[in-house]
């Protein structure tokens, strides 16, 4: 109480000191995280809440919940039934930060003017083509004035164009029914259309039986894989850096624990939760390495995919000015990533082709 | 006091679904305008300034970005969209498909609306018996149906035929089944005093009295109808305007969607306008009558 001053003053020079050393030991927390992040995955077939591939393991194991859980960062999710279509829909509207969708509608918000960036590969999956055993569609030619469905405006619409391609056919030799996943597998049972092209939803038809695969891009990276990519806004991008860096973070982690053979069955458990069957998925995956099918790497292939996709939505009249593919893609998040987590061996970057770089 | 009765229940009839003043007004108003061509003119003015209105908003709210560009295309990329459509002729062959299928869905279910109508109006038992499950079944929305319909109908151009039928079947029974419960009892003097079989009664008192109920319930069907077709192209389909227009938006062109949405507006108001006139021309007689 005698000296009033130099006890304030030794109180502020103590908050001072504090408050330097709390900055000088985590510098890179500078950054205040918003109050929420909001995440928008590819829907499903069941219209479960749940994704598949990486960010499904993302959301299952709850790395994001985790990482951000000591900033009290709430993490939403939101899987919508319209699935790539209404997640451009989301982005537009400011709706969502981060986003996990096909690359055909990638490209098509991207082609509309939405301003994102992409983080990571969401890896490739195999296309079916399935066709009713009693439709006479024995190889891809055979489809010529065939109806088939297909879910448009998703990724799913490029790899038709792809697969009919193999069979020297266009889009103008069938008759293409817009339908949701859902609806697929009702009009190929009732026999109103006479062939599917889609995702492993589509194997537990064939496992009953209903349709038979006629062609598959599975075991190789033929043209008509199924692409996509792992997105931010560019307005949370530059708003939130270190938070980006965490997320892009959080997404590797789980990409190399996804693509870690002994873990196959933990995440077949994982991306069961979507309500396709696990004997579907497990045959979806069978004889594959999952580093193959799980890789966020931004390499020659993923950008082969992509701009052959840009091409198709031109001729296509999807999207009305090309863009360049460089400038969207930014992989120095994905690679402070890789290198902090020290998975540089999990992943072999690919080349145009889908071989292995040497 | 019957008569007038009759000219009101025109617009009233349709059991109170859509009280349609303009059509028992219009027929003056317009036939006087389109004899004097100046007011005419002003007519046309006067309808399209309301649409001008709403496109200087529309373009206010593009310049401001009320609205992100991706969602709300500026009215001059939709024009040139729905020019490019035209032209290329996109849209003439979806429109064909589509009316094509509007027509015959419509034909289908008025005609039966109208049978079942009249039987209900004639027969007191019938309606008893009949009526509330009828109105009941019809009463469920088309989209209520739509699921059961497209597991036993397929997605095939048979759905879309019986989903507009259904939807044109209500209006059509209802306002013929109330246009005849509401035929002034003096026509049914009439009918007795002549001695008329149930034939000639029904050829010369009970049709041209409803025909105004026709008129304006097939006019109902037709509006109701092409809302329903536009619905089912939405969810299931290869071709058509409702399907051009689901194209637009799962390949995120909002100016596509603006587009065909303007179409499927100015088809509808063409094929509403379109029967009003017929509906003029066709009913004429209950107006010469009151005078």
């Amino acid at each position: 109480m005698s000296h009033p001053i130099s006890r304030t003053f030794g109180r502020r020079l103590l908050i001072a000191a504090a408050a330097l050393a709390a900055f000088v030991a985590i510098p890179a927390r500078a950054e205040t995280p918003p109050d929420v992040i909001r995440l928008a995955g590819q829907g499903n077939a069941a219209g479960k809440p749940y994704g598949s591939a990486v960010i499904g393991v993302v959301r299952a194991k709850e790395y994001l919940e985790k990482e951000f859980a000591k900033d009290g960062v709430k993490i939403e999710w939101q899987f919508p039934r319209g699935t790539g279509p209404a997640i451009n829909e989301a982005l537009a509207n400011g709706q969502a930060d981060f986003a996990n969708y096909g690359g055909l509608p990638n490209i098509v918000g991207r082609g509309a003017g939405l301003k994102t960036k992409v983080l990571a590969s969401y890896g490739t999956n195999p296309s079916y083509l399935v066709a009713r055993p009693d439709r006479g569609v024995g190889k891809i030619a055979d489809l010529k004035g065939k109806k088939i469905a297909v879910s448009r405006g998703t990724i799913n619409e490029l790899a038709l164009n792809r697969v009919l391609a193999q069979g020297g056919l266009t889009e103008k030799d069938v008759t293409i029914f817009d339908l949701q996943s859902a609806d697929q597998v009702a009009a190929v049972t009732t026999g109103d259309v006479d062939a599917v092209l889609g995702g492993n939803n589509l194997l537990p038809l064939v496992e009953k039986g209903t349709v038979k695969t006629v062609y598959s891009t599975k075991g190789s990276p033929a043209p008509g894989s199924l692409f996509g990519s792992f997105i931010v806004t560019e307005a949370f991008a530059s708003k939130y850096p270190e938070t980006t860096k965490r997320v892009v973070k959080a997404f590797v982690e789980a990409a190399a624990f996804a693509s870690d053979e002994k873990n196959r069955d933990a995440v077949l458990d994982i991306w069961a939760l979507t309500g396709v069957p696990r004997e579907a998925l497990a045959n979806d995956f069978a004889g594959d390495k999952l580093a193959d099918r799980l890789s966020p790497l931004l390499d020659d292939f993923y950008k082969t995919n992509i701009t052959n996709g840009v091409t198709f939505a031109l001729e296509n009249k999807l999207i009305k000015t090309s863009f360049d593919v460089n400038q969207w893609i930014d992989p120095t998040y994905l690679n402070a990533a890789i290198k902090e987590l020290g998975v540089e061996k999990a992943w072999t970057a690919r080349n145009a082709k889908g071989e292995p770089q040497s | 006091m019957s008569d007038i009765g009759i000219q009101r229940s025109q617009g009233l009839v349709p059991g109170g679904l859509a009280p349609d003043i303009t059509s028992w007004d219009a027929p003056h108003a317009v036939s006087r305008a389109w004899r004097r061509g100046g007011s005419f003119a002003v007519t046309v003015l006067l309808g399209l300034s309301l649409p001008a209105v709403l496109v200087l908003i529309w373009s206010v709210a593009v310049r401001q970005e009320w609205l992100a560009p991706q969602i709300l295309p500026a009215p001059s990329l939709v024009w040139q969209t729905g020019l490019e459509l035209a032209t290329s002729g996109q849209l003439a062959h979806e429109l064909a498909v589509s009316l094509a299928r509007v027509m015959t869905g419509v034909l289908l279910g008025g005609l039966a609306g109208l049978a079942v109508g009249v039987a209900f109006g004639l027969s007191r038992t019938l309606e008893t018996y009949a009526a509330p499950t009828i109105r009941a079944f019809f009463l469920v929305p088309s989209l209520g149906w739509l699921p059961f319909f497209m597991l036993v109908l397929g997605i095939g151009e048979t759905l879309k035929i019986v989903l507009i039928a259904k939807t044109a079947f209500l209006p059509l029974m209802v306002g013929v089944f109330e246009a005849i419960r509401s035929m002034p009892a003096k026509y049914d003097d009439v009918a007795r005093a002549l001695e008329l079989d149930r034939r000639a009664r029904l050829r010369h008192i009970v049709l041209p009295a409803v025909l105004p109920a026709i008129a304006t319930g097939f006019r109902l069907s037709l509006s109701k109808g092409w809302k329903a077709l536009i619905l089912v192209e939405m969810l299931a389909s290869a071709a058509g305007i409702g399907y051009l227009m689901m194209w637009g938006r799962k390949s995120f062109q909002l100016d596509v969607v603006f587009a065909t949405m303007i179409v499927i507006g100015l088809v509808g108001w063409a094929l509403d306008h379109g029967l009003l006139k017929l509906q003029n021309r066709t009913t004429r007689w209950s107006f010469h009558s009151v005078r």
